[in-house]
């Protein structure tokens, strides 16, 4: 009877311990905030640690919709929004955010859609992101080739 | 092999030459580092002030010109920055309000993409930027500004530029004044090697000097160059080598001198002890007058055993305990037992003495001087001479004074008569029973007593010694 409860306590842990350490390594971009920009870039990746249960995309929308831990960087989605859903059809995702997405406006705006579409254009099938709310397209399909985060010209 | 190496470059490291040398080094190094850091520093900052200035009032001319277009496009940029003849920029970009590139200069063009350089979007922000550096042989320098109409942000301008020509003036400063301080550390090294080793080169000899006197050459002397602290240590190293010399001599001389001294008298007892054992028939009144010269020679033997001990005894410094000394009541007492002696030859003793002249002194000191000084006075005077002693007061101190009426003393013999054993006449002397010690003891006693003694000629013949005391110090610390 003993013995039983010993091997069912080890079998216990070992069960909980395979449960902890089955997370995944996900980065996702974040806007640095305005005090800490100097030179650079003005989003930065981050990585983040998920559960591997979850799918490549919904992983990365999980990431995304965490608050960053590195205190230099800002999540660009707007306080309460949030990634609800997605569509993956022929290369292009279409991402369903929370309706306060609309509010973004001017560059803000720009660095939240550059953001979603440089982290999940790192899932393997996905090209182009494209963001709605509802039925409305509030970003239309963006790639990482429309996005540029530094000047070379310089030789820098 | 190993730990011998160590020791010699532990050697090499510990010498006075290799630390003034690294001193030197590390401060002209150090300040050559300075000399060639902050000029550098302060013109490239001057650059950099020039270049804000300049990028900021262009782009701040661009965004007044772009907020005046009636359309905020790519085309109405390119057109008005065709019309304001914009150049010498490495790249020129304009955004929208979203940071959307709507103009960009640069072959590799941005236009339609999203620009999100820092910069940007600080002045996307509403701040004014400039960031500048210099590297890779060329000034980089960035600056943005946001592109306002009535009061509505519309975009921003970027401006990159790139300047390698003042670049190349500066790095032209920069390496001629390296090559510069290389030359005055290369210079300045040799110089101190130079400076060093001639400064330890004087110590090193002045070291050899001091091992070559530890071995008894004390003749050793160092050339005395210059006036500087150095040269100071020299010349005390020459006089104090000159002192040791002279000791030494007076050392020999005294032991040569000595030995001869006691060897004489012996030379004589056994010459005539031998002569006493082989005459066979020698009559008793021979014998008699031998075994009297035998009584004489010993007794010489026994005093100059005694004088030479007695100043050994002075020379060792032995304390003896002083007492209050009437100068005159023991002149008066020496004349007294010196009167036999003077009697034998017709002298006459004179005594004038003030009352209280007191010392505080060893007495037997005081009557050795007293007798030695008097004695000789009385033996190598003339029949029917005259001895004079005064003891009085003079000037805070006691005066004692012995002359006589004798044959005198050479003019040339007077700075040698104190030298241990020196004679004036070494026949006469001996032949009176002088040990050729009675005047060095007398000094001798005289210098211990904190006094000085002074021999002159006397006016119509024969010889003067002033001996001045210190006065005895009254009760109650005077």
């Amino acid at each position: 009877m003993k013995k039983a409860f010993v091997l069912l306590l080890a079998l216990a842990l070992a069960a909980l311990g395979g449960c902890a350490s089955r997370t995944l390594e996900v980065e996702v971009y974040r806007a640095v905030l305005p005090y800490y920009l100097s030179d650079g870039p003005a989003v930065r990746a981050e990585t983040v640690h998920v559960d591997a249960s979850l799918g490549d995309i919904d992983a990365v929308a999980e990431a995304f919709n965490s608050a960053p831990a590195d205190p230099e960087l800002a999540n660009p989605l707007p306080d309460g929004v949030r990634i609800e859903g997605w569509e993956l059809a022929d290369g292009e995702l279409r991402l369903s955010v929370s309706a306060g997405y609309a509010s973004l406006s001017g560059y803000r705006r720009s660095a939240a859609d550059c953001c979603l579409t440089l982290s999940f254009c790192a899932v393997e099938g996905v090209e182009r992101v494209s963001v709605s709310s509802g039925e409305a397209l509030l970003t239309a399909a963006m790639s990482p080739e429309d996005i540029c985060l530094a000047d070379t010209s310089g030789g820098e | 092999m190993r730990a011998k190496g160590e020791k010699k470059l532990a050697r090499f490291t510990g010498r006075v030459q290799f630390r003034l040398v690294l001193g030197f080094f590390a401060l002209i190094a150090a300040l050559l580092i300075l000399l060639n850091t902050y000029p550098v520093a302060a013109s490239r900052d001057i650059v950099f002030k020039e270049k804000e200035s300049s990028l900021l009032e262009q782009a701040s001319v661009i965004a007044s010109s772009l907020s005046g277009l009636d359309s905020f496009s790519g085309d109405g940029a390119a057109q008005v920055i065709e019309l304001l003849g914009v150049s010498g920029l490495e790249r020129l970009m304009v955004t929208d309000a979203a940071g959307r590139v709507l103009y960009d200069s640069s072959g590799d063009s941005a236009e339609g993409k999203y620009a999100l350089f820092a910069e940007l979007v600080r002045a996307l922000e509403g701040e004014q930027v400039f960031w500048s550096s210099f590297s890779g042989g060329a000034y980089l320098s960035r600056a943005a500004l946001p592109v306002y109409r009535d009061g509505a942000m519309l975009g921003a301008v970027y401006l990159c530029e790139r300047d390698a020509e003042q670049a190349e003036i500066l790095i032209a400063f920069r390496d001629r004044l390296a090559t510069v301080s290389a030359l005055a550390l290369a210079l300045a090294l040799a110089i101190t090697i130079i400076f060093t080793r001639r400064l330890t080169g004087r110590i090193t000899r002045l070291s050899q000097a001091v091992r070559t006197v530890r071995e008894g050459n004390y003749a050793q002397r160092v050339a005395v160059e210059g006036s500087d602290e150095l040269s100071e240590l020299y010349a005390d190293f020459n006089s104090m080598t000159e002192t040791l010399q002279k000791t030494e001599e007076q050392r020999r001389r005294f032991v040569s001198d000595a030995s001869h001294e006691l060897k004489t008298p012996l030379a004589s007892i056994r010459l005539l002890a031998d002569s006493i054992l082989e005459s066979e028939n020698m009559d008793a009144a021979t014998a008699r007058e031998f075994i009297e010269d035998i009584s004489s020679e010993t007794e010489r033997l026994r005093r100059t055993s005694e004088k030479l001990l007695d100043l050994s005894r002075r020379d060792d410094g032995a304390h003896v305990r002083r007492v209050d000394v009437d100068l005159g009541e023991a002149a008066k007492d020496t004349l007294r037992r010196l009167a036999p002696l003077a009697g034998k030859t017709g002298i006459a003793l004179d005594c004038e003495c003030e009352p209280g002249c007191v010392i505080s002194a060893p007495e037997d000191d005081v009557y050795q001087i007293i007798f030695n000084l008097a004695e000789n006075a009385v033996k190598y005077n003339v029949p029917g001479g005259r001895v004079f002693v005064s003891v009085r007061r003079e000037d805070g101190r006691v005066l004692l004074t012995v002359e006589d009426t004798g044959i005198g003393i050479p003019e040339k013999d007077l700075p040698n008569i104190f030298s241990r054993f020196y004679r004036v006449d070494k026949a006469r002397s001996r032949e009176r029973g002088g040990s050729g010690l009675g005047l060095s003891i007398v000094h001798d006693a005289v210098a211990a007593l904190g006094g000085s003694i002074e021999v002159s000629a006397r006016e119509g013949g024969g010889t003067r010694f002033c001996v001045r005391f210190p006065v005895k110090a009254k009760e109650g610390g005077e």
